[in-house]
């Protein structure tokens, strides 16, 4: 409360104070919620058929790109004669397991500094 | 399960904000009902026009429904919705510029003696101030805010609050003299 409130304005503003009907505004309020609601899920509707034909349309494209990124990181980083050791190391030794750990320890690193 | 709307009615605030934070929509339903009279008699005095001042509170409760999960203090729901209500108004008298305009609409609005029309002359005095000024009155007599917190949200400045709402009372004393002859007016229904 303020020191220049005067009292009787003060009063006035508490006794124009009126109790409104909740009825017919509360209903307004949840039509255009469920309205709000119909058309979010609308355009989510919309967004995911445009997605699965945009989707399909590309698969080809998609696909070869795919396989263009394994065969890249396939690879093994160091070549090795044993053949079964090769066999064992594989998940390891090729360049997408590189990848993954450099990132794995860029994140750490990130997340020292940051903290 | 959702609870049933005799629940509802008996829960504490806290709990329904939690209920429609989580979507339930009946429970955003018992808030518009518990809070939509202080709103609407809000928006009535800062607009003066029970119309827009139901089309404002309209906006301000869709806005609350959604961005109530910005809400981090359950028990906060009143203050989180008074400035809800605040700047909503603000960015309707901001698209009509109506902040820079401080001049007075009109000097004098008549008063009558009967108390059932006390709501009515009290919207009539408070249009006859300028919208800077009124915003200032309203906020601090209906919500009874401090001139900071005032300052806070209108981003007037606190001197500029203080002369505002000094001389809106000064303006609200002479149009509303009526009133001080008058036994103390009952609240409307």
């Amino acid at each position: 409360m303020n020191d220049d409130h005067d009292p009787k304005i003060q009063f006035l503003f508490s006794a124009a104070e009126q109790e409104l009907p909740a009825e017919d505004f509360t209903g307004r309020i949840q039509m255009k919620i469920n309205k709000q609601k119909r058309s979010h899920r609308m355009i989510l509707i919309c967004l995911g058929l445009i997605l699965a034909l945009c989707l399909w349309l590309l698969s080809p494209f998609l696909q070869n790109a795919a396989n263009l990124l394994i065969q890249s990181l396939i690879p093994p980083v160091f070549e090795m004669d044993n053949a079964s050791l090769t066999q064992i190391l594989s998940p390891l030794n090729n360049r997408m397991a590189v990848l993954a750990l450099s990132l794995i320890i860029l994140q750490r690193f990130y997340r020292k500094i940051i903290s | 399960m959702s609870p049933n709307k005799t629940d509802l009615t008996m829960a504490a605030e806290s709990l329904i904000v939690a209920l429609a934070r989580s979507g339930d929509r009946d429970a955003f339903a018992e808030l518009v009902r518990r809070r939509q009279s202080w709103i609407r008699n809000l928006m009535r005095r800062l607009s003066g026009d029970p119309v827009l001042a139901d089309d404002l509170a309209q906006q301000v409760f869709l806005q609350a429904w959604r961005s109530i999960n910005h809400l981090r203090d359950l028990g906060n729901f009143g203050g989180w919705l008074k400035r809800l209500a605040t700047n909503t108004w603000l960015q309707y008298v901001r698209k009509r510029d109506i902040l820079n305009n401080a001049e007075d609409v009109e000097n004098i609005a008549p008063a009558q003696n009967d108390t059932t029309s006390l709501s009515m002359d009290l919207d009539h005095a408070l249009a006859t101030l300028s919208a800077p000024v009124r915003l200032c009155i309203v906020l601090s007599y209906h919500e009874g805010m401090s001139h900071r917190e005032i300052s806070d949200v209108s981003k007037l400045p606190l001197g500029t609050i203080k002369s505002h709402i000094r001389r809106g009372t000064q303006h609200l004393q002479q149009v509303l003299s009526a009133y001080d002859t008058t036994p103390q007016p009952e609240k409307t229904a």
